[in-house]
């Protein structure tokens, strides 16, 4: 407790505990009981001072009545009842007759002796006139008349009128009184004789020191008290008596009603009581009580300074304040003696801790000791607690004792382990080492020097980029310190103590070992694995490369021989095939092993000890020779090997699916040496991918032979289609040659310029004959696989012909080309093959009714929806294609034929092979392009290939030119669908004078006909046309007219042509290719 | 360790209760007093009976006095409870029934009493238990209890004034006539005395039986004496009955003057529309008529309680001002207690509607104006006359010794067998 009392403690709570409420609670009742005491002290002084008032009035009340009873009395004594009357009478003698003054002086005595008792200021005697006829000091009021007299409204007066008239005594108020020169009340009071007789009235003056007398006196009033008296009279107060602190007041102190100062006396004048604590005329604070006086007529204060009637109130606040003050020491020493009182039994149980705390376990509480029961439950628990703590620290020690035993056995375990840890760092296959934050080596393994063939020695201390390549250092950040490379497995190029850099994996951990920051890593090599990943590379691309028909199959086995090599650079490979008979081994690829030993095994027949490859492939088995140099396989052949320093060879025999040997394929090393598990992995590895592309390649090369062989039977089934209308076209164009050359020769002998035309048309003619062979040689195949860039709607154009005649006569062909077309590259053959294929197809869907077929080219974009439904969806991308339309109005086609039309050997025709559509696939395949088949039953079929633009131009063809020919007379009608035999005619008919008409088809010729009828004087008709040929026209002209004259013109011979008109009066018939002279004789024979 | 928390809790539950118990007390103690019980008086009148008709507006007073006062806040903070019991014009019932109110209804105070005899047996009970009644009637005086505050006027405040203005203004030569009980006899006896002081002569003297029409003998009577003025101290309905009987002698109030004693605004109201009363005359300290502002207010706050109708009189104002009275000794006394008022009372003052009034504190009685007025056509007075200022309450006139009068008295009293007014009809209106 000492020295620490203003410290927060339990004593200190104790005491404030006491104290502040306490404090609170005397402050409280104390503030309550001044508040109260005041109250009551303040309502009480107005009580007392009220009653004073009452007093005061009382005693002036008194002091009048007293004087009213003495003048009643006196006006019944027998000297005034016996005086008055003779006094009266003899006043009327006079006053200065004798009869009055003996009257006068006889009762002189009397009054004189009375008022000199009383302290009279005057005694009067009043006949009932009104005149005084006595007076004892014969002031200016003696011998006037009261009802008339100069002073008739003074006091006396006032008392003498209502002595009179109401028959009662009375008194005046005090004031100035003129024949006095002073204040002056008076009373009066009628004398009535004993008979009943008014006699007059007896009024006395009363003297004003005794009325003051009675105002001043102040009993109870204290130091302070004063007494005011006032009345009032018209609008003012006047104070009637001095004041203790203004002796002069009287009748000079005046107070106007409606001030506002002197409240009580204004009220209390005015006729109202009351009371209160407020400012008096002084202007200093007052309690007041104040009355009226009805006798007096006069306002009664009784007022006391408000600091004295109050001061036993500051008394009583003094003595509260000391109360207070003592109570407040009380309440400290009880609470003093109180928090020691509870405070000692903790600071002897502190004690009793620190004993403890020091030491001594035994110490422990008499429960007993102690009265309060708190404290004594205190104790009790101590002394349990202190048991406890004895009973724990047993358990403890021996607690202790069993840990030290376990700690014995967890270092031993501890060691075990370390010396675990250990002994895998030391044996563990991968590197494992330490470094600190620069990089220094702290620790490492043996594996790790072992990896990097550096001594433990030469590697502890060093900075670990010793060991990276520069590359790995600069790429992975070990410039500046582990970096990139924490906390995941990286690849890094280390570097062995020779220089050779190869690949491991990095794993590096930033540890906290001790407080000290270190970084644990592990390496493994990886650069066999690396290698190995290589090989499984270089076999993915050899896979591509087999799968790519144009290369050839030494290439590939080439590049599977250096991706051998390159896994295992001490060995060199070689590929031996196996030739067609089945019994030479011919060289498939070695490009390591000398040229010269090549050669030198070239063609090498197989048997059972030809060194190892030739006895590989004879049994089919692998052969594996250790040392050429012993073995007795390589016997005939070990010289040859040894000339060229190789030692070992093993060799394992390829094989194709059906276990036929297809070569071998041999390792040879330049020290003897035997296959381990990885060299045998990678030997069969080899031949398995050689195998592949041996078969592959051979498949391939059959498929190649088998394709040309189809294509050359689909070109030559078209060249049949194509055999009868080639004629008929050649026969057309000769017919033309012929024709201008015979004008020709005419027109030179009489004008040798005019055979220019004829010369010209002649040319063009031949050109288109020899245009038709190269395109005819071209179908059939001869020509070469030439890629140019082209543009499809002319490659159209110049095939329309070689189309037009492959198809039924029946069949309308309609072109949409579109000018300006991108060019695309292709073969320019085979795409018309693919045109021509397709147009066939579609005429023999139109067969043998009318039908048309659309040719259509252009531009369109396919988006990846579009390329999806069609036939070829190989990842073609999306983009701009130039397409190829070929649509019929045919019979269509079903479902399952529309699937099945690209197959191969499927056919709807009776004649057809079924290969025409598979190789327009192939075609289109191979111009990376696409083909989209539409079809509906009974309504036809569309066909649309598009190909990829080109970026180069198209090579462009020029239009032919036309010449000019000799007319003669007449008017012919050509109906001809072929364009240039109806010019070429209608040039010959003009020379030979005729004019021509011209029709294309058999409905155009009824039309022209129909028209011109008049006119026409022959008709020159050929046979086949589209849309009505020349039979059905000629029936319809002979409807129009019966006689006309229709002339036939036909590449046909003419007794076939004449047989389908036999008896329908045909004019007449001139074979294609016919001549003007020909003509002009035909005519001449017909029209006469 | 759980028997210490039974005992805090414990402890606690009694901490909380004694808190309550000391707030609840706290409570009590500082309630204001406004609360508390209502300060009980007593309102004494006859609310049946012949006296009802007289006694009932004064009733009326009382109540708009406590109402009045009720309505600005009550009393030492409490309301004032009127409890207003009915004399039954009954003076044994009176008796009985301030009893009651004193002992019984523990009230602080009685307001009440017309007649003599009622007032002088309430004096019995009053004077026994030192308790208080305010009586508001003028009377005949020769009484001065310490117990009862007189609000009326004795005779040298109303009578004798009245009568020397008579004798100065309307002539020497009187007549008198009054009801046959105590307050005429002795008012009468009075006049006789102060006639014969100031010159006059008193012509004829008749005393009727309360309540009496036979009127015609007595105005005869009159008109062959040819008196200079008629005194009138005739009570109730009689009234009516002699100035109709002078009506119809021809007798005018401007040729045969009459002073009345004890007729009022209330009795005129009933009699003005059936008679010509204009031009008589009465004494009173209070005509409704007076103008000043007390007045003025009085009227209004009256005539806006019970109806524009009603008329105001002396005995309803001076009931009226006994309990502002009253209510401002207690006020002063900071107590209701009647032993303690009656003795604070006796300085009491005030503006009263009649004009400043003071309680003289040596005999209970008021100071009062002296008013003479004469009677205009709407029933009201026209102030003929007023004394100068209030003169004071003289209940024994000192040209009357005690001792004649109290001999007079017992006279009076014996002539009628022990009571206080002469044998009468069952059927009597006495006001």
């Amino acid at each position: 407790m000492s020295g620490s009392f203003f410290k927060r403690s339990l004593s200190l709570d104790l005491i404030l505990l006491l104290v502040i409420p306490l404090t609170l609670f005397a402050m409280l009742s104390g503030w309550f009981i001044l508040n109260t005491v005041s109250q009551e002290s303040e309502s009480h002084q107005l009580s007392v001072l009220t009653v004073l008032a009452d007093e005061k009035a009382h005693a002036i009340d008194n002091y009048l009545t007293d004087q009213l009873a003495v003048i009643k009395e006196l006006s019944k004594n027998s000297v005034v009842q016996a005086s008055l009357p003779l006094l009266t009478e003899s006043f009327m003698l006079g006053r200065g007759s004798q009869a009055y003054q003996r009257h006068a002086a006889s009762v002189n005595g009397f009054f004189r002796e009375f008022q000199t008792r009383w302290d009279y200021y005057d005694l009067f005697l009043i006949d009932r006139e009104g005149n005084i006829v006595y007076s004892l000091q014969h002031e200016a009021d003696f011998a006037t008349n009261l009802r008339r007299g100069p002073y008739k409204q003074t006091g006396l007066a006032q008392v003498f009128n209502h002595s009179i008239d109401f028959l009662q005594s009375s008194n005046s108020s005090f004031e100035l009184y003129h024949p006095s020169a002073e204040a002056a009340s008076f009373i009066a009071t009628p004398v009535v004789s004993d008979a009943g007789e008014l006699l007059g009235v007896i009024a006395l003056q009363l003297n004003a020191r005794q009325f003051n007398r009675i105002v001043s006196n102040l009993d109870g009033l204290g130091e302070s008290g004063e007494v005011v008296v006032g009345r009032q009279q018209g609008g003012e107060v006047t104070l009637i008596s001095p004041l203790r602190f203004d002796p002069q007041a009287a009748f000079h102190r005046v107070i106007h009603v409606s001030s506002d100062i002197a409240l009580p006396i204004r009220r209390a004048s005015q006729g109202y009581g009351g009371q209160g604590h407020l400012k008096d005329w002084r202007g200093v604070e007052v309690l007041a009580a104040w009355v009226y006086s009805p006798r007096l007529n006069a306002g009664i204060v009784v007022k006391m300074d408000a600091a004295e009637a109050l001061m036993k109130l500051a008394l009583i606040r003094d003595k509260v304040f000391i109360f207070l003050v003592v109570i407040f020491m009380l309440a400290m020493v009880i609470a003093m003696y109180f928090s020691r009182r509870i405070s000692r039994p903790f600071m002897a149980l502190r004690e009793r801790v620190q004993q403890y705390v020091q030491g001594h376990h035994d110490v422990r509480f008499d429960p007993q000791h102690n009265k309060q029961a708190e404290v004594s439950e205190m104790a009790s628990a101590f002394n349990v607690m202190a048991d406890h703590i004895q009973q724990t620290e047993r358990a403890r020690e021996s607690l202790i004792a069993d840990l030290a035993e376990n700690n014995r056995l967890l270092d031993h375990r501890v060691e075990e382990q370390t010396e675990h840890i250990r002994a895998i760092i030391h044996y563990a296959l991968d590197g494992i080492f330490t470094l600190d934050a620069k990089g220094t080596i702290l620790t490492i393994n043996p594996a790790m020097v072992q990896m990097f063939a550096y001594s433990e020695a030469q590697l502890l201390g060093k900075n670990i980029t010793l060991l990276l390549s520069d590359q790995s250092r600069q790429a992975d950040g070990w410039v500046n310190g582990a970096g990139a490379l924490l906390d995941q497995i990286s690849e890094v190029q280390g570097v062995r103590c020779e220089g050779e850099i190869f690949s491991v994996e990095l794993s590096l951990r930033k540890l906290s070992i001790l407080d000290q920051t270190v970084y644990m890593g592990m390496v493994r090599d990886i650069s066999e694995r690396k290698k190995r990943q290589q090989f499984d590379v270089d076999q993915l691309r050899i896979m591509e490369l087999i799968a790519d028909v144009s290369i050839p199959l030494e290439a590939i086995l080439e590049v599977i021989v250096r991706a051998v090599q390159e896994y295992n650079p001490a060995l060199l490979g070689s590929i031996l095939l196996m030739d067609k008979e089945g019994e030479h081994l011919i060289h498939g690829a070695a490009p390591d092993l000398p040229a010269a030993y090549s050669e030198a095994l070239e063609g090498v027949k197989i048997g059972p000890s030809v060194g190892s490859c030739g006895t590989a492939a004879f049994t089919g088995e692998p052969v594996i020779v250790s040392d050429i140099d012993h073995d007795p396989l390589w016997a005939d052949y070990k010289e040859l090997a040894l000339q060229y320093g190789l030692a070992a060879c093993w060799s394992q025999p390829i094989k194709d699916s059906h276990n036929r040997v297809l070569g071998t394929f041999a390792m040879y090393y330049k020290q003897p040496r035997s296959p381990g598990k990885k060299d045998i992995n990678l030997l069969l590895q080899a031949v398995a991918i050689a195998a592949n592309a041996i078969s592959r390649k051979n498949a391939d090369q059959m498929r190649i032979n088998m394709q040309s062989q189809l294509e050359h039977m689909q070109r030559l089934e078209s060249l049949g289609v194509l055999a009868g209308g080639i004629a008929h076209d050649f026969n057309n164009i000769l017919t033309v040659i012929l024709g201008n050359a015979a004008m020709a020769e005419r027109k030179a002998l009489l004008n040798p310029h005019a055979t220019q035309g004829y010369l010209k048309k002649i040319v063009v003619s031949s050109e288109r004959a020899a245009d038709l062979c190269k395109q005819m040689l071209a179908y059939s195949g001869k020509g070469k696989f030439v890629v140019i860039a082209l543009d499809l709607s002319s490659m159209v154009g110049e095939i329309t012909n070689l189309l037009e005649i492959s198809i039924s006569k029946s069949v309308i062909l309609k072109y949409h080309l579109t000018d300006q077309l991108p060019a695309v590259e292709a073969d320019a053959s085979q795409l018309q093959q693919v045109i021509m294929n397709l147009v066939i197809n579609a005429s023999d869907a139109i067969a043998d009714k009318s039908g048309v077929i659309s040719i259509s080219t252009g531009v369109m974009h396919a988006d990846r929806a579009y390329l999806s439904g069609t036939s070829l969806d190989d990842a073609l991308p999306e983009g701009r294609y130039v397409y190829l339309e070929v649509s019929d109005t045919g019979s269509g086609m079903d479902k399952e034929t529309q699937e099945k039309v690209f197959e191969p050997f499927f056919t709807t025709k009776f004649t057809g092979h079924g290969l025409g559509m598979s190789a327009v696939l192939g075609i289109v395949r191979g111009h990376k392009g696409a083909i989209k088949l539409y079809s509906e039953e009974g309504r036809g079929t569309t066909f649309k290939i598009l190909l990829p633009i080109s970026e180069q131009a198209a090579e462009v063809v020029l239009p032919a030119a036309v010449g000019e020919i000799y007319h003669g007379a007449g008017k012919v009608l050509i109906v001809d669908d072929e364009e240039t035999i109806r010019e070429m005619a209608s040039m010959m008919l003009e020379d030979m004078g005729f004019a021509s008409l011209t029709a294309k088809d058999g409905l155009d010729g009824v039309n022209v006909y129909r028209q011109h009828q008049p006119e026409i004087t022959c008709v020159l008709m050929d046979m086949t046309m589209p849309r009505m040929d020349g039979k059905t026209c000629f029936t319809e002209l002979r409807r129009i007219n019966s006689e006309v004259k229709v002339i036939l013109s036909s590449g046909y011979n003419e007794q076939e042509a004449i047989s389908c008109f036999a008896g329908q009066g045909l004019a007449g018939f001139i074979q294609k290719p016919y001549t003007p002279e020909a003509l002009q004789l035909k005519l001449q024979e017909i029209l006469g | 360790m759980g028997q210490l928390a039974v005992r805090g809790w414990f402890g606690r539950k009694v901490a909380l209760l004694l808190l309550i118990m000391v707030g609840v007390a706290m409570l009590w103690w500082l309630m204001p007093e406004k609360n508390r019980s209502p300060i009980r008086v007593g309102v004494l009148h006859s609310l049946t009976g012949t006296m009802a008709i007289s006694e009932k507006p004064v009733v009326d007073a009382t109540l708009l006095a406590i109402a009045q006062i009720n309505q600005a806040g009550g009393l030492l903070g409490r309301k004032i409870e009127a409890i207003v019991v009915d004399g039954k014009s009954d003076a044994a019932v009176f008796g009985r029934e301030a009893e009651r109110l004193i002992v019984q209804e523990h009230v602080a105070a009685i307001f009440g009493c017309w007649t003599s005899a009622s007032r002088k047996n309430v004096k019995q009970v009053v004077e026994k238990y030192h308790h208080l009644l305010f009586y508001p009637l003028q009377y005949e005086g020769f009484e001065a209890s310490p117990n009862i505050i007189y609000m009326g006027a004795v005779p040298n405040q109303q009578i004798i004034p009245a009568v020397h203005w008579a004798l100065t203004h309307l002539g020497k030569r009187i007549y008198l006539i009054g009801s046959d009980y105590v307050f005429p006899r002795v008012a009468n006896w009075l006049i006789r005395k102060q006639v014969q002081l100031q010159g006059g002569t008193i012509v004829g003297e008749r005393y009727l039986l309360l309540g009496t029409q036979d009127v015609d003998a007595t105005v005869r009577e009159i008109a062959a004496l040819k008196p200079d003025v008629i005194l009138n101290t005739i009570n109730g309905d009689s009234n009516l009955a002699f100035f109709h009987a002078l009506a119809q002698a021809g007798m005018t109030a401007q040729d045969w003057p009459v002073m009345s004693f004890s007729m009022g605004e209330a009795e005129v109201a009933s009699m003005k529309n059936k008679l010509p009363m204009q031009g008589y005359y009465a004494a009173w300290s209070y005509f409704q008529s007076i103008d000043s502002v007390e007045n003025r207010t009085f009227i209004a706050a009256f005539k806006q309680k019970y109806g524009d109708e009603r008329v105001l009189s002396d005995p309803m104002e001076a009931a009226w001002v006994g309990v502002q009275l009253w209510a401002d000794a207690v006020r002063n006394a900071n107590t209701d207690s009647a032993a303690v008022v009656s003795q604070t009372i006796q300085h009491r003052s005030m503006h009263a509607p009649e004009g400043t009034v003071s309680i003289d504190h040596a005999t209970h009685h008021l100071w009062k104006k002296s008013l003479v007025g004469k009677l205009l056509a709407d029933g009201q007075f026209e102030i003929v006359w007023s004394s100068e200022k209030p003169i004071a309450p003289e209940p024994y006139p000192s040209f009357v010794s005690k001792l004649a009068a109290k001999q007079y008295m017992t006279t009076l009293q014996q002539g009628w067998s022990g009571r206080w007014e002469a044998v009468r009809p069952a059927k009597v209106n006495q006001p």
